[in-house]
């Protein structure tokens, strides 16, 4: 390859030139492009080794309980009187969960029109971003927050009074509020959920077609007019899964749950009121997870982790579905 | 009649347009409610984020600063009840330190009227009341050394005691064995604060006595998200590349696409038994690597996603220009394509270790969380390490408030470094995001 050449350095530049052109349809590309293969299938293999460790691991609590396991509401960690059921655990979730989404849906849906549709982008912007900072602050901050201050406030402020007011005659508030309860769980969630769900609708409210609130305006409506009767409808699968993702956020949230809800145990974790304790799956986990001694306690526990893994697989499957439809219907979308 | 009629078409015009009128007023009414309601959620929203930075600094800095204050006293006769006279004097000068707890002291005196046989530091509520020793003295002048109030319980109310001057020194001699010179402890007023470097580099003393520091956790954060980036940057990156570049529209690329999207919403403990399982109960014992797996697995998805997003934007021509001079399509790809994405792509990242970063729940399952350095020896590599998230965790488990303030100060930190990264990232991105919405600065 250009022996003859004696100016080393158009030599070397001649080379270097010429082995890229050589190397065309060469080695280089083959090795890069499968390395970029065997790169993304170590993502695919992510999801085969989750799936394997939760089953490898949950699979002797199966062989001491058998199916009764997702119906079982025992919890009982000691050694020779082992017994574990999940079902007040999946209870406890959906409650919190659900009270998460109660409380959050409708706030992050208004902070999502507010910014997308009614507010001049001289506000909308650093708006948006400083919810984006409320969703980047770690949810041990969150619980920790939670803990020490706003437990506090909602044990002054709201349980106690609802609790004078209604213990009496309503059964959600008939319990003496303590603080760390399935309530005060719910409205952290809500906090911490608001953020992505709000973040997520904008981007879908921002994809709708301008014609569409061009012509809903030209006919005289006013905006909440255009927004419930024509941006809602259009946007409805995609803001489904906006909030469908905020739901497995919520379902699958931890720490923040283990430091407030109060911890119960067994059948006590299914609360008859908003104000008792409970726990849910993810909490379970991590507040008995280092204490684990007893042969299948370990075990139990992962099983709940794979409880908690087909119930958030199936919610964010679903969800990738709604959102990626809306996207596929709406392309380009607004500037 | 015909008035009549005229009259009706113009009653009914009326009510026609009163109705129209009402209606519109109505609807205008329903509108401004509307605007008010998506404002109020937005005040909704802000209240808890104001409230936790508020108190995350608030709590954080008083955890990272210690105050130096003054104390000083003059012994006298005339303080003993009853009344000693003496040429005696004395006086002593005191520097309390709030994060060690230990009160310094430097007494000295002179003309006592027989030899010194003890000398301590006593509380008094009132004279009537017995003074209790609280601290026994060195004997001679001068007396220099320190005491630790952590000895005394509660140490909260021990320190109430000394700042509101019920603490005294009393010096016993021969001849007066009910005390020669007595000196109340008063601050001088005077008071130094400086931030408490101890906070960042020492490990976790004992709860009850607030000392030490949180060295470890923020070594150990340093070092496992270090860790798992080296694991998670490449392989997402290198995926994104694929799904942008290589992909096409293959069955394959859909399915990696699609579980990627599914693997960002994986509750996260869930990601840790994944450690737990394959990485600690194989080495047998909690340790980094089974983290920064862990983690590893959290950040990749997102990292897929915004690198293959951002890769997209390049325009085509570019690719082209270096395809029609001959170079191969992996020169292309990674000097040409991923260099002219690199924002995007560095956003990415930084969202990626920002979320990481405040991990909390994989890291109970797999580095357990320890009071000691990480030791870069091969011990250290199966041995438990700390982290941020994972001591705010285990102090907010404390019944004790210096470790709910060591928490704040802990949560302070990490705070910090997830927010800096994601200002880091606005200023990385900032040129091309204002360039394209027609330079709207905020």
């Amino acid at each position: 390859m250009g022996s003859i050449v004696s100016d080393r350095s158009s030599k070397s530049r001649r080379d270097s030139l010429s082995s890229l052109l050589l190397e065309k349809k060469g080695k280089g590309d083959r090795i890069f492009r499968w390395i970029v293969i065997g790169a993304s299938g170590y993502t695919l293999l992510m999801l085969v080794l989750v799936t394997f460790s939760v089953v490898e691991g949950s699979i002797p609590v199966f062989s001491l309980e058998g199916l009764g396991f997702f119906i079982g509401t025992d919890w009982n960690p000691v050694e020779g009187r082992e017994s574990y059921g999940a079902l007040p655990y999946v209870v406890g979730t959906l409650v919190t969960a659900g009270i998460a989404m109660a409380i959050g849906v409708p706030i992050s849906l208004g902070i999502a029109v507010f910014i997308s549709e009614i507010a001049p982008p001289k506000i909308g912007t650093p708006v948006a971003y400083v919810i984006e900072v409320l969703a980047a602050i770690p949810s041990i901050i969150y619980g920790l927050w939670a803990l020490f201050v706003f437990r506090i406030w909602l044990l002054d402020y709201v349980e106690r009074p609802l609790y004078q007011a209604f213990g009496g005659t309503l059964p959600f508030f008939a319990k003496a509020p303590f603080g760390l309860d399935v309530f005060t769980a719910g409205i952290v969630l809500a906090v911490m959920i608001i953020p992505i769900i709000s973040s997520i609708s904008r981007e879908i409210l921002k994809a709708i077609p301008n014609s569409q609130r061009e012509a809903a305006y030209s006919l005289g409506a006013t905006r909440w007019e255009t927004v419930r009767k024509v941006l809602f409808p259009y946007a409805k699968a995609g803001l489904l899964g906006a909030t469908v993702i905020g739901l497995g956020r919520a379902v699958g949230e931890t720490i923040l749950v283990t430091m407030v809800i109060g911890n119960a145990i067994g059948i006590s974790a299914i609360p008859p009121t908003l104000f008792s304790q409970s726990n849910t799956i993810s909490s379970v986990i991590a507040s008995q997870f280092n204490e684990a001694v007893a042969p299948f306690h370990p075990s139990a526990l992962i099983a709940l982790g794979a409880v908690l893994f087909v119930l958030t697989m199936g919610i964010n499957v679903g969800a990738q579905l709604l959102v990626s439809r809306m996207v596929k219907v709406a392309p380009g979308g607004r500037e | 009649m015909m008035g009549d009629i005229s009259n009706v078409q113009e009653k009914r015009r009326r009510a026609i347009q009163d109705a129209i009128v009402h209606q519109s007023q109505k609807r205008k009414l329903i509108d401004r409610v509307f605007t008010g309601v998506t404002i109020s959620c937005i005040a909704l929203a802000m209240i808890p984020l104001g409230s936790i930075l508020l108190e995350v600094v608030k709590n954080g800095t008083s955890a990272m600063l210690k105050t130096v204050t003054e104390f000083e006293t003059s012994l006298e006769g005339s303080q003993e009840t009853p009344s000693v006279t003496t040429s005696a004097t004395g006086k002593g000068t005191f520097l309390y330190n709030d994060v060690t707890h230990e009160l310094s002291f430097n007494i000295t005196y002179s003309g006592l009227s027989s030899s010194e046989n003890a000398a301590g530091i006593y509380r008094q509520e009132a004279p009537e009341n017995d003074a209790v020793n609280l601290f026994a003295l060195p004997l001679g002048s001068p007396k220099v050394g320190s005491v630790d109030l952590d000895k005394l319980r509660p140490r909260a109310a021990a320190e109430e005691d000394l700042f509101s001057g019920l603490w005294y020194v009393i010096i016993y001699s021969n001849d007066y064995p009910d005390g020669e010179l007595r000196g109340q402890i008063l601050p001088t007023g005077e008071a130094s604060t400086s931030i408490n470097f101890d906070f960042f580099t020492q490990p976790q003393g004992a709860f009850t006595t607030g000392e030490g520091g949180i060295g470890p956790a923020i070594q150990g954060t340093l070092i496992v998200v270090g860790y798992a980036s080296l694991i998670g940057v490449p392989v997402g990156v290198l995926t994104g590349i694929y799904l942008s570049e290589y992909a096409g529209n293959s069955r394959f690329a859909y399915m990696v696409r699609f579980f990627n999207n599914v693997m960002t919403g994986m509750p996260s403990i869930v990601i840790g038994i994944v450690g737990y399982i394959l990485i600690v109960l194989v080495i047998g014992s909690f340790n980094i690597t089974a983290g920064a797996v862990a983690l590893s697995i959290i950040m990749i998805p997102i990292i897929v996603g915004v690198t293959e997003e951002t890769l997209k934007l390049v325009p085509h021509s570019i690719r082209e220009a270096g395809h029609s001079l001959g170079i191969p399509k992996w020169r292309v790809t990674l000097f040409i394509t991923l260099r002219s994405a690199k924002n995007g792509v560095l956003t990415g990242i930084v969202l990626a270790l920002s979320r990481i970063a405040g991990e909390t729940a994989p890291l109970i399952m797999t580095i357990l969380g320890t009071s000691l350095f990480f030791q870069f020896t091969l011990d250290g590599l199966t041995n438990p390490v700390d982290a941020l998230p994972l001591r705010i965790f285990r102090l907010a488990a404390q019944p004790y408030a210096d470790a709910e303030s060591f928490g704040w100060g802990a949560a302070l930190v990490l705070i910090l470094i997830v927010l800096s990264l994601s200002m880091a990232l606005r200023f990385l991105v900032l040129d091309r995001r204002y360039r394209v919405s027609g330079g709207a600065r905020v």
